[in-house]
């Protein structure tokens, strides 16, 4: 295959306007961190947390239990509660709206790379300023935002490798991706698998096998190098070699009877408090997660000793993905059913803004009172449905080549991930991508007539409706009963 | 050839990881020997090794529960050892075995509210020891209950620094007082949500749910686990 170069000659590169609205795009989240202040912690975060202070404290970091997350987010908060004591909450805060800068000028480079205009660029940078649902994420103690300021980096180096940017600065470019996506999965074990199915990307556009291998090896070689040392501490500490291990959690919840949808256990949680219906059991087309009566299966929860058996958090992930497999193969009509689901909840309307919004976590800052609350909400809701729909078309809108086929490989693992267990901060990853793509479909030279991507482009909106209309029933009642709720 | 100097490196890079790897590996009786005898971090790090390590062909299987409980009970004053008395709390030793003991210490002092000393033990390290051992990062099964709040997480790391002039008997008081209410509040909720379903009340909802009513209280609503 041929390697495309982008005709980027007609629009030079202006990273000074770039940088003015990377600039913004800081200050904005800023802005949000000052006005949200210290929010109390919600699930994840603060076992992030515990893991971090005991980290700090024992210089062991233990695992889940039921998970072993990668260690990079805890690690960096150890070393913030080392130096700055119960500040370090504020201080890994800043650092993340810090690092969001990476995920701007990486989102901008990327719109210019596919549009190959600085139009397209200008379009993405603003919107991603105001994209709520990813800006709230700097103040939230989830690792989202570190993991995109390492992750689009890498994944714009690969671009520009990709599009035929030879020369020197190959070596360098693979390099550093190599360096970044394993940063990248030190926050998340997600791209895994997706580091290798780039680097076999760019095989056919090197110029020659030989070279392509050489390519896709040095990309995957780095990045294997430099999450070893991490996976020989797991085979010393589990026996096993491994990054991460959070599969057989993900397979017990969503290879089960039981639906689960982290966006609505705790919205359930607290409409119970509340006495309101439970959402995944009252409100959602149960039609399409129903499973036998009785055919669910259990955690592997044994205790070590039990039986005289060592069995560690890998061993009881391993058992547990078995039994989520065996689970699936004996129920196939659920699985592919339930899935449909699954895709409603990656690409549903909600948000984590929404949803802290409806759970009342942001009613003591100014962003909590009845006014705002509506506002920004149905703010953070226009920024999902214009993305998914703009970013989509977008994405058909690229000419055929080595960029279409990236973002399709992205897009399409970032679905099949999503498949065991999804909610909407696990399409956190495609979201710039979206963007960037939106803005070079707002951006393009309309004269150009591309029949087969409307067709592609008609058949995904007509997707998202029905998926939008699949989860129609609890984003409804969720802002209907708990954001447009009339109390502060 | 000179293209392929950084697979080059690369390789040398990851045998000297894996040279590293092996100089420093230790089976089970050099962790056994260090978590007897070395200094309380190099007995946490081994004890963590110990508790963790599944089956390989080349390990044991086992291992003595008997021999690790004497090492992290004692509890005593000294800085040192309370190192490996807060470890007692975590999820490595609390998950050998239902944490039991671990649990009846924590609960005398919420039982007796009491701020003086129990059983030689002060209120810094009782709240140390309850935060790790209720807030920690794993199952009810272990002892875990809840997760950490802001206050907590100050409290936590304000307890583990030692710092006792930042607990005052008045905010001893009320720390005790917000843990009890806290307490009290996930176990009302919880026995709310385990309560038996109400046939009628279930009958209910369903109807209104036909006739297109979401709204309905709940109580003995079963719900799933939090995230």
């Amino acid at each position: 295959m041929s390697s495309p170069e982008v005709d980027s000659s007609r629009d030079p590169l202006c990273l000074r306007s770039l940088l003015v609205l990377t600039a913004l795009g800081v200050g904005l989240r800023l802005l949000l961190l000052a006005i949200v202040g210290e929010l109390e912690l919600q699930s994840d975060e603060s076992n992030y947390v515990y893991l971090a202070i005991a980290w700090d404290h024992f210089g062991v970091y233990f695992d889940h239990h039921r998970y072993l997350w990668p260690p990079g987010y805890s690690w960096l908060l150890s070393q913030f509660i080392h130096f700055s004591g119960a500040g370090a909450l504020l201080a890994i805060k800043l650092t993340q709206v810090l690092a969001s800068a990476s995920i701007g000028l990486s989102t901008m480079l990327l719109a210019y790379r596919l549009g190959g205009s600085m139009r397209a660029a200008r379009v993405a940078g603003i919107a991603w300023i105001f994209y709520l649902p990813l800006a709230a994420f700097t103040h939230l103690l989830w690792n989202e935002s570190l993991f995109l300021a390492l992750y689009l980096p890498a994944i714009y180096l690969c671009l520009r490798v990709l599009q035929g940017d030879d020369g020197p600065g190959v070596n360098r470019r693979l390099i550093l991706a190599g360096l970044l996506f394993a940063g990248a999965l030190y926050l998340k074990e997600a791209p895994t698998y997706l580091v290798p199915a780039i680097a076999l990307l760019l095989i056919p556009f090197a110029g020659s096998p030989l070279e392509g291998l050489r390519r896709a090896t040095l990309l995957v070689g780095v990045t294997f190098v430099a999450v070893l040392p991490w996976c020989l501490r797991n085979l010393e500490v589990y026996g096993h070699f491994a990054l991460a291990n959070s599969m057989g959690e993900n397979a017990y919840n969503g290879l089960n009877e039981e639906y689960r949808n982290f966006d609505l256990i705790p919205v359930d949680v607290q409409r119970g408090r509340r006495g309101l219906s439970i959402l995944s059991r009252d409100v959602i087309r149960r039609e399409l997660v129903d499973a036998p009566p009785g055919s669910g299966w259990s955690r592997e929860e044994r205790l070590t000793f039990k039986d005289d058996e060592l069995v560690n958090t890998i061993e009881r992930s391993q058992a547990m993905t078995a039994s989520g497999l065996a689970y699936m193969r004996a129920h196939p009509g659920w699985f592919l059913r339930s899935r449909i689901k699954k895709l409603a909840d990656l690409v549903t309307p909600l948000s984590f803004y929404t949803r802290h919004q409806a759970l009342g976590h942001y009613d003591r800052t100014p962003l909590g009172g009845p006014f705002m609350r509506k506002v920004t909400s149905l703010w953070a809701v226009g920024c999902v449905l214009l993305v998914l729909l703009l970013g989509s078309a977008g994405f058909f809108a690229l000419p055929k080549g080595p960029a279409r086929l990236l973002l399709g490989l992205i897009f399409a693992y970032t679905l099949a991930t999503s498949m065991l267990v999804a909610m909407s901060r696990f399409r956190i990853p495609v979201v710039p991508l979206l963007i960037a793509c939106a803005a070079v479909l707002l951006t393009r030279d309309r004269s150009e007539r591309r029949p087969l991507a409307a067709s592609a482009t008609l058949a995904t909106w007509t997707l998202l409706l029905a998926l939008w209309w699949v989860n129609w029933p609890e984003v409804w009642t969720i802002f209907s009963e708990m954001v447009w709720r009339a109390e502060a | 050839m000179k293209r392929w100097v950084p697979h080059l490196v690369l390789i040398g890079l990851a045998l000297l990881q894996v040279a590293l790897y092996h100089s420093r590996h230790r089976d089970i009786e050099a962790l056994r020997e260090a978590a007897a005898q070395g200094s309380p971090r190099e007995r946490v790090a081994a004890l963590h090794i110990l508790t963790n390590r599944g089956p390989t062909p080349h390990l044991e299987r086992k291992w003595d529960r008997a021999a690790i409980t004497p090492m992290i009970g004692s509890g005593t004053d000294s800085l040192e050892d309370s190192l490996l008395a807060d470890f007692a709390y975590t999820v490595d030793i609390c998950r050998m075995a239902k944490p039991i003991w671990q649990d009846a210490k924590i609960s005398a002092r919420l039982k007796g509210n009491t701020l003086g000393e129990i059983k030689g033990e002060s209120f810094i390290e009782w709240l140390r020891h309850f935060l790790l051992f209720r807030r920690k990062v794993a199952g009810r099964h272990m002892g875990a209950m809840l997760r950490l709040k802001n206050d907590e997480v100050r409290w936590l790391i304000t307890a583990i620094a030692g710092d006792e002039s930042a607990f005052d008997p008045q905010t001893q008081e009320r720390i005790l007082a917000d843990i009890q209410q806290r307490q009290t509040q996930a176990n009302m909720s919880r026995t709310k949500r385990m309560a038996p379903p109400d046939p009628e009340g279930k009958r209910a909802r369903g109807e209104q749910r036909r006739s297109g009513q979401t709204k309905t209280s709940t109580p003995g609503a079963k719900l799933p686990g939090r995230r």
